[in-house]
């Protein structure tokens, strides 16, 4: 069994639980650091798949792709952090998210397991740097010795690009 | 009986009988296990005796205000004898329950009359039986006490006389009332009270023209009448008391004992759009009041005492005595209570040949249509599954490809004939089952032209102009969606025409013009498209006035002489592009007909303008007869896939170079038949590498719009298919150049082009054409299907 099928079992148990969703974070990689995101806007886990290209849009919106039927856009999560891209391979993923009642595909590096992070474990963003990336950053949570950047699904996908892509059908 | 008389009660008969069948059906077996479990010495079931008195009462409202006299009366009847045994107040015996599965056969027989000849005489000896049976029970049940028990010659009171009665016993009960009165019905109230008020509209409309004549007042104020009936059975006291008082003034109006001017008529035309809009309002969920309910009727009992000649006061209130009311039958003539006397002559051969002569209808010509479409056999079905359905069907023409087009099947050695056969019957098949269901999807035109008369009216009567409004074709249908989206575009266009378009009738004369102007609404197929017409014999366009503008805004280079008037007048559609010297209040802002283009883009549809100078506009929408399945042109450009929809395809060739030219700045000309056609390279217009690629190892794909036709190059034509449109996600909002995408049969998704966006994206790339002031803000979700709304103005 893949990482991913072991981790939409994963998802659905602990998603059935309705309240007990909270402090629950699906957790993967991007390069060395691990990100997690609520698993309340998590629908599924998806292996990588052929995307199709749209014309003029920013580069980390990378396509679209057919969900059983339904199209929905793709994100690269690397691009999004201005990180430098790399292949697909075999344990990359698609983390389909549900914000604002649409679909939306994140592209990242491999899913790791959902975790439970107690508020209390949980420090507020870095104030030191004022520029990109803490936004996108809602909390640092403790894990034993590592640290997971809990990361703001909506900021993510909004605000910036929204303007990003009007821009780029303006221009 | 006039033909339009039958005409306007066709659909509401036709709904009532299908409607009785059904409750009828539902009844029966109670009835007959009731008497089994009576046989049996069983107890009666309270539910059951409510299930058959709310059968009879409701069938007693509908059958009162459709003139079905008979229907009306024996269902009366039964409620009575019914309402002593809901009550307790009598005992439930066997011979009762006999004596109402007699009754329900005998409405059976009068519902199935009236499905073949819209009406329920002929039956008057079995009427008055059934009637004296129900009589006598109830007399039995009442012990003698006669006084209360209605003679069978008692014609039935209108609904809101027989309400109250009703509703006390039921309210002291506390269990009654509710159950009456369902939601559903209050739905059935909703509708059949627009419908009544549409056609009061209408024939108030006519009446005005033509104020001598008597067909009108008559419809007028049936359908008024109807309404109050209607409003004061569901106890909307406010709509039954407004709606009383104009059907007095056109009372009045009809006996010669009120004015007729035209301030009247637009005082009725406004109470008709106040119970409109209390309707509306009531279908949102608010209550039945109206607002200023005192004003409008002291209004209308002012108009109606405006008398050439002196009103008894006492006459006001004449429609409130049902008898001196002629109930709303069919025939224009009013029905005595008792018709039976020419009837009853030859109830027999009546009776035992309805099919007969219902053929003989038939066959006698212009009836023919009616009467199968009274006989037509219908279930009303909720919108939602019918959106489900489609959307079924969508992904059914989708799974058909992943099967046809399975890679599987590509296989080196297999042998596909059978396979082959077999998918294009599934292909004919799954088509077939398409046009069903967009079929039914189709509702007539007809309410939105209708509307249109009204609009007129008034827009003239504004303006100070005489327009007569000619509809053809109101009878053609189209999808649920259409009809949504196309009020809004019909109401400003028309607005356009009458404001802008038609002259004031001095201009006319000058011009030596028929005084009265005439526009026309036509709608009919054409292909695979509606084409709406709005045509006018106005002015026409004025070429120069919009170019003037046009240059004003810069969106054209020079003059623009050269340009044609198919490149000219489509300018008009521009956001914010007005030519009006003034601003009225009806039109002029510029908006409207910005809404036009964006309304019919929405329905991936077009507009045309056709124009002569002093001799009038037509604007033509066309649209698509299905919204969500097109026929596309599979393209391959490198690796990617595009979908350019066949109705757009001039046609495609092999290019060759002697017919090439290439501009200083780069842009290639094709020459096609001496016209030079701009090449797009897709290649290029969505980076896809594959620069400068030998246009010989390609195709040329000619497209079209709006007059304009532009050269597609692509690297290979791969097929042409049915492709279902998907909205592009929401997230992405609006792309230039692309209306939505698909899912191919390999399960990829392909971007479907938007030709007209094309034209914008090659312009803009060329960098010689301004863009538009403002592109739109990304759009919502659900609208990026939709075509590019802007119209570039090609130089």
């Amino acid at each position: 069994m893949s990482e991913k099928d072991r981790l939409n079992e994963d998802l659905l148990e602990a998603q059935d639980q309705e309240d007990a969703q909270e402090g629950k974070y699906l957790t993967f990689a991007l390069g060395r650091e691990e990100y997690g995101i609520e698993i309340r806007h998590v629908t599924e886990i998806i292996g990588i798949q052929n995307v199709t290209d749209l014309p003029d849009m920013p580069n980390f919106i990378k396509g679209v792709i057919n969900l059983r039927g339904k199209v929905i856009p793709v994100i690269d999560v690397r691009l999004r952090f201005a990180m430098a891209e790399r292949e697909y391979d075999e344990r990359t993923c698609i983390v389909v998210v549900n914000i604002r009642n649409a679909a939306v595909g994140l592209i990242v590096d491999s899913v790791s397991e959902v975790l439970d992070i107690p508020g209390d474990q949980i420090e507020p963003p870095p104030m030191v740097r004022k520029g990109q990336g803490s936004r996108y950053i809602e909390g640092l949570g403790h894990v034993g010795d590592t640290v997971k950047i809990l990361l703001n699904i909506s900021n993510l996908l909004h605000e910036e690009e929204l303007e990003q892509i009007s821009e780029a059908a303006v221009a | 009986m006039t033909g339009q008389d039958r005409e306007e009660h066709l659909e509401l008969l036709h709904g009532f009988v299908e409607e009785g069948l059904e409750m009828l059906e539902e009844v029966e077996p109670q009835l007959v296990e009731m008497e089994k479990e009576f046989a049996g010495g069983g107890a009666v079931d309270p539910d059951v005796v409510h299930g058959i008195f709310r059968l009879f009462h409701s069938l007693k409202g509908s059958a009162g205000y459709l003139g079905l006299e008979t229907i009306s009366r024996v269902t009366h009847q039964a409620e009575t004898l019914l309402d002593f045994f809901r009550r307790g107040v009598a005992v439930l015996r066997s011979d009762h329950i006999d004596l109402m599965i007699r009754t329900c056969d005998f409405l059976r027989q009068l519902l199935e009359n009236v499905e073949m000849r819209r009406h329920d005489q002929g039956f008057e000896s079995e009427a008055r039986g059934i009637l004296e049976d129900l009589g006598r029970a109830i007399a039995a049940v009442q012990g003698g006490a006669a006084e209360e028990a209605p003679r069978p010659e008692v014609p039935v009171a209108t609904e809101a006389q027989a309400a109250p009665p009703e509703a006390s016993p039921e309210a002291s009960e506390g269990d009654g009332l509710q159950l009456v009165i369902t939601g559903d019905m209050v739905q059935q109230f909703q509708a059949e009270s627009q419908e009544l008020l549409e056609q009061a509209e209408e024939a108030l409309l006519n009446l005005e023209k033509d104020i001598s004549n008597a067909e009108h007042v008559g419809r007028a104020f049936r359908a008024l009448h109807s309404f109050k009936g209607n409003a004061g059975l569901f106890g909307y006291a406010d709509l039954e008391r407004l709606s009383h008082q104009a059907e007095t003034v056109l009372e009045n109006v009809k006996e010669g004992r009120a004015a007729a001017g035209s301030e009247v008529f637009s005082l009725l035309l406004e109470v008709l759009d106040v119970l409109r809009s209390t309707l509306v309002r009531m279908a949102q969920g608010g209550d039945s009041a109206i607002p200023g309910l005192l004003g409008w009727i002291s209004l209308l009992q002012e108009a109606a005492a405006t008398a050439p000649v002196d009103a008894p006061p006492a006459e006001v209130s004449t429609p409130e005595i049902p008898a001196a009311v002629p109930p709303p039958v069919l025939d224009a003539a009013p029905v005595d209570a008792l018709p039976a006397a020419e009837s009853e002559a030859t109830p027999a051969a009546e009776y035992s040949g309805p099919e007969r002569r219902a053929s003989q209808e038939r066959r006698s010509g212009g009836d023919r249509r009616k009467d199968e479409a009274l006989q037509r056999q219908s279930v009303r079905v909720d919108v939602d599954k019918l959106d489900t359905l489609l959307d079924l069907v969508g992904e059914l023409v989708i799974a058909e490809a992943m099967v046809a087009q399975n890679p599987d099947l590509k296989t080196a050695g297999l042998s596909l004939d059978r396979f082959d056969r077999a998918v294009m019957h599934l292909e004919k098949i799954s088509r077939d089952l398409q046009d069903v269901v967009t079929s039914m999807r189709m509702i007539p035109l007809s309410g939105t032209f209708r509307r249109m008369i009204r609009l007129v009216r008034d827009l003239a009567q504004k303006a100070g102009k005489k327009v007569e409004l000619e509809i053809i074709g109101e009878e053609t249908e189209v999808d649920k969606t259409v009809i949504e989206q196309i009020n809004d575009p019909l109401v400003h266009l028309i607005r356009n025409a009458i404001d802008h378009g038609l002259e004031t009738p001095a201009e006319r004369a000058a011009a030596g013009k028929p005084e009265v102007c005439r526009v026309f609404l036509e709608a009919k197929y054409v292909g695979s498209e509606v084409w709406i017409t709005i045509r006018d014999d106005g002015r026409g366009l004025n070429r120069e006035k919009i170019l003037a503008k046009a240059r004003e805004r810069e969106l054209i280079a020079g003059d623009g002489p050269d340009l044609s008037d198919e490149q000219v007048w489509p300018m008009i559609f521009l956001p914010g592009f007005s030519t009006a010297d003034r601003i009225t209040d009806v039109s002029g802002r510029g908006v409207g007909m910005d809404v036009v283009k964006r309304n019919i883009d929405n329905l991936r549809g077009r507009v045309e303008v056709r124009s002569r100078q002093g001799e009038g506009a037509s604007m033509i929408l066309r649209l698509p007869l299905t919204l969500a399945i097109i026929d596309g042109m599979v393209v391959r450009v490198e690796r990617a896939r595009y979908i350019i929809p066949t109705i757009s395809i001039q046609e495609t060739l092999q290019p060759e170079d002697c017919y090439l030219t290439r501009t200083m700045d780069g842009q290639e000309l094709l020459n096609i038949r001496g016209k030079l056609l701009p090449i797009v390279r897709l290649h290029e217009l969505f980076h896809l590498g594959g620069a400068g690629r030998d246009l010989s190892r390609g195709l040329i794909i000619v497209v079209e719009n709006e007059g304009r036709s532009l050269c597609l190059f692509v690297d290979e034509l791969i097929g042409q298919q049915q492709v279902v449109i998907k909205g592009l996600s929401g997230y992405i909002g609006e792309l230039p150049g692309v209306s939505g995408c698909t899912i191919m049969g390999d399960g990829e998704v392909s971007l479907i082009l938007d030709v007209a966006g094309l034209f914008n994206l090659a312009q803009g790339n060329e960098g010689s054409q301004r863009r538009p002031a403002a592109l739109p803000p990304p759009r919502r979700r659900g609208q990026a299907e939709s075509e590019a709304m802007h119209i570039q103005i090609q130089a």
